[in-house]
C-alpha cells in the first residue's frame, strides 16, 4: 500500500489565536508542577530524576493505551529514554499495541519470582515497557504490602528513564486518584461522546479535590476531524470554567481522528506511528509528541535551575504509603 | 518508655504531667501513630520535632481537618454548636468513615496520641477511640498558670529538635481523598454537557478523518472468513 505522506499543518491542527489564548498557553505558570513544587519544596523527599506523565481517563475505551504507546514510541525515537508502565494490572494491554511478547509482567513481581527490572522488555525506538499482564486481580484489589513492592521496584529505576509514562486503568477509585495525584504532568484522553466527556469531567472534578491548581493536558481521541474535537474541548473547558472556577486550567494538547490506520494497527500489533508513518493520525500524535516534549524540556530546566519537583516514586511512598 | 501512662476505665492511656521530650521520643519509636486533637501551640512544636505522624484535629480551630479525614459534610460542623456535641452526634458516622478509610485507603494506624489541653472538648473524641483497636494515648502538658504556649517551649527547650519536618501531613493524600457527595456530578454539571449535543455534529462534506483512506481489499485485515 502506497501511502501520500500527510504533512502536518498545525494551523489546520491547532486552534486559532484566540481559541489558543483561552486553553492553550504552554507557558502558564498554573500548573500543577508548580503547586506540587510548593508543597513539597520544604520536605525531605527525594527530587524527581525523571517526568512521570500520567495518562488517564474517566471512561474505558477511550484509546488510552493506544496514545500512551505510540506516545512512549515517538517520545523514544527523539532519543528520550522512556519507560512506559503500563498500570492497567490485570487487564493490560500495551503489549499487544507495541507487538511486545513478554516473559513475565507485574504478576510475577507481586508473587515475587521477578525484580521489576528483570520484567521489563524494550519495544520500538528502544522504549522499555513495564508489562501490566493480565488474569489477576486488578490494581483496585491489590493490597498495600504488594503495590508497594512494586512502587519501590519502579523506584530504583527512576534514574534509567527520562520520561516516565504511566498508563493507568479507567475510572476513579482511590489507588488510581492517588497515582494521578502524585504526577509531575497529568494527560487525560477522551472521545468527543458526550458521555466520555462527562466522565473526564468527573475524573477533573475528583483531582480539583485532591490538589489545586491542576492543568490536566487533554487529548480528544476518536474525533471524526477537527471540528469536533474542538467542539468537545470547549464544552469540557466551559463546564470546568463554570463549576471548578480558579481550580483546574485544562490545555488542549491535541486530538487524534479514528479511522481505518488506526484499526488496522492495532490489529497488527504494531504502533501507529511505525505501521502507518505517513497517515494523519501519526501526524496528529507527532505534534502531541513535540508538544509534550517541549513541555519536558521546560520541566528539565525547572528542575535543574529552579524548583525540585519530589520523586513520583519516593512521593507514593512517602506520602501515600507513609513510609 | 512513658511509665506513667495509666489505664483509665475507657483504656486510654493517659500521659500527664510527663516532660514534652519523652513524649517525642515516643511518637518518634511508634512511626504509624495519629496525633489527634493537638492545639495550633502544640502542633507547632510536636509536628516539627517528631515528623512522621498523621495529624487530625479536634479543637475547634481544626474542625476542617477532621471532616476532611472522615470524609464528612462541612455542613454536619457547622451546625455543630461545639465539638462535644458534634462528636456524640457523630458517634457511628466516626466509625463507619474510620473503618471505611482503612479499608477502601489503607489508612490503619495503630496508635493514636491525643495532645490536648482542652480536656473537656476531647473526651467525646476519646470515648469513640477507645472502641477501636488502637493504642490511645492521652497527652495533658504541663499547665502553668493560663500560659501554656510557654510552658511547652520551657520544655521542648530542653529536648533538641530535628530541625526538618518530614511530612506535615496536613496535605497528606490520605486525608484528602474525596468523598462520594465531593465528586458526585451534579444534575446541572451532566445536563451541561448535554445542551446541545444532538445538534453539534452535522455532517459535513469533507472529513479530514475520510482522507487517504486506502482500498480496503487490498489490506490483509479485511481478509478471513468474516470479511469474505
Amino acid at each position: 500500500m502506497s501511502e501520500e505522506r500527510y504533512q502536518p499543518d498545525e494551523e489546520n491542527l491547532f486552534l486559532d489565536p484566540e481559541e489558543v489564548a483561552d486553553f492553550e498557553d504552554f507557558d502558564s505558570n498554573e500548573s500543577k508542577l508548580t503547586d506540587d513544587s510548593k508543597e513539597y519544596s520544604s520536605i525531605e523527599i527525594q527530587p524527581a530524576k525523571s517526568q512521570v506523565i500520567c495518562i488517564a481517563s474517566g471512561k474505558g475505551g477511550t484509546g488510552k493505551t493506544m496514545v500512551a504507546a505510540n506516545l512512549a514510541v515517538l517520545l523514544a525515537k527523539q532519543g528520550l529514554k522512556v519507560l512506559l508502565i503500563d498500570a492497567d494490572f490485570g487487564l493490560a494491554n500495551s503489549h499487544l499495541i507495541l507487538g511486545l511478547e513478554p516473559e513475565h509482567d507485574v504478576s510475577s513481581v507481586f508473587t515475587g519470582e521477578k525484580t521489576v527490572s528483570e520484567i521489563i522488555i524494550e519495544g520500538p525506538g528502544g522504549l522499555k515497557l513495564v508489562p501490566g499482564g493480565s488474569g489477576f486481580s486488578e490494581l483496585a484489589m491489590l493490597g498495600d504490602e504488594k503495590f508497594l513492592q512494586l512502587i519501590k521496584g519502579l523506584h530504583e529505576l527512576e534514574d534509567k528513564a527520562d520520561i516516565i509514562l504511566v498508563d493507568l486503568p479507567a475510572g476513579i477509585n482511590p489507588q488510581v486518584m492517588c497515582l494521578l495525584n502524585a504526577a509531575h504532568e497529568l494527560i487525560i484522553v477522551t472521545t468527543p461522546e458526550v458521555t466520555s466527556l462527562v466522565d473526564a469531567y468527573a475524573l477533573i472534578k475528583s483531582l480539583t479535590k485532591m490538589s489545586e491548581n491542576i492543568a490536566p493536558q487533554i487529548i480528544i481521541n476518536r474525533s471524526k476531524d477537527k471540528a469536533r474535537a474542538i467542539v468537545a474541548f470547549q464544552k469540557l473547558l466551559s463546564v470546568t470554567q463554570k463549576h471548578l472556577t480558579g481550580k483546574v486550567f485544562p490545555k488542549f494538547l491535541g486530538w487524534v481522528p479514528q479511522n481505518w490506520y488506526v484499526i488496522n494497527s492495532v490489529a497488527s500489533r504494531k504502533p501507529l506511528v511505525n505501521r502507518h508513518p505517513q497517515c494523519f493520525a501519526t501526524a496528529c500524535l507527532e505534534l502531541i509528541a513535540s508538544k509534550t516534549l517541549k513541555r519536558h524540556v521546560k520541566w528539565v530546566d525547572q528542575q535543574t535551575e529552579t524548583f525540585v519537583y519530589p520523586s513520583y516514586f519516593a512521593k507514593l511512598e512517602h506520602v501515600v504509603y507513609g513510609r | 518508655m512513658i511509665s506513667h501512662a495509666v489505664h483509665t476505665k475507657r483504656a486510654v492511656k493517659s500521659i500527664k504531667n510527663i516532660p514534652l521530650s519523652q513524649v517525642i521520643a515516643f511518637i518518634q519509636e511508634n512511626p504509624q501513630i495519629i496525633d489527634a486533637g493537638i492545639t495550633p501551640v502544640d502542633r507547632d512544636l510536636i509536628i516539627p520535632s517528631v515528623g512522621e505522624i498523621d495529624l487530625i484535629g479536634v479543637s475547634n480551630n481544626n474542625l476542617v481537618m477532621i471532616s476532611t479525614f472522615l470524609e464528612l459534610n462541612e455542613e454536619h460542623l457547622r451546625r455543630a454548636p461545639s465539638i462535644n456535641q458534634w462528636v456524640f452526634e457523630n458517634i457511628s458516622v466516626l466509625k463507619h468513615t474510620y473503618f471505611q478509610n482503612r479499608i477502601t485507603h489503607h489508612f490503619s494506624p495503630k496508635t493514636i496520641f491525643i495532645c490536648s489541653r482542652i480536656n473537656e472538648s476531647a473526651e467525646p473524641l476519646i470515648q469513640f477511640l477507645s472502641d477501636l483497636p488502637l493504642e490511645v494515648y492521652k497527652y495533658e502538658p504541663v499547665v502553668i498558670g493560663n500560659n501554656v504556649s510557654l510552658n511547652l517551649k520551657m520544655v521542648i527547650n530542653d529536648t533538641p529538635l530535628k530541625g526538618s519536618c518530614q511530612k506535615t501531613n496536613i496535605n497528606n493524600i490520605f486525608t484528602k481523598l474525596p468523598s462520594r457527595e465531593e465528586i458526585a456530578l451534579t444534575e446541572e454539571e451532566v445536563s451541561e454537557f448535554f445542551e446541545d449535543a444532538e445538534d453539534s455534529f452535522f455532517p459535513t462534506q469533507y472529513e479530514e478523518s475520510d482522507a487517504h483512506v486506502p482500498a480496503m481489499e487490498n489490506e490483509t485485515f479485511f481478509k478471513g472468513p468474516y470479511f469474505s
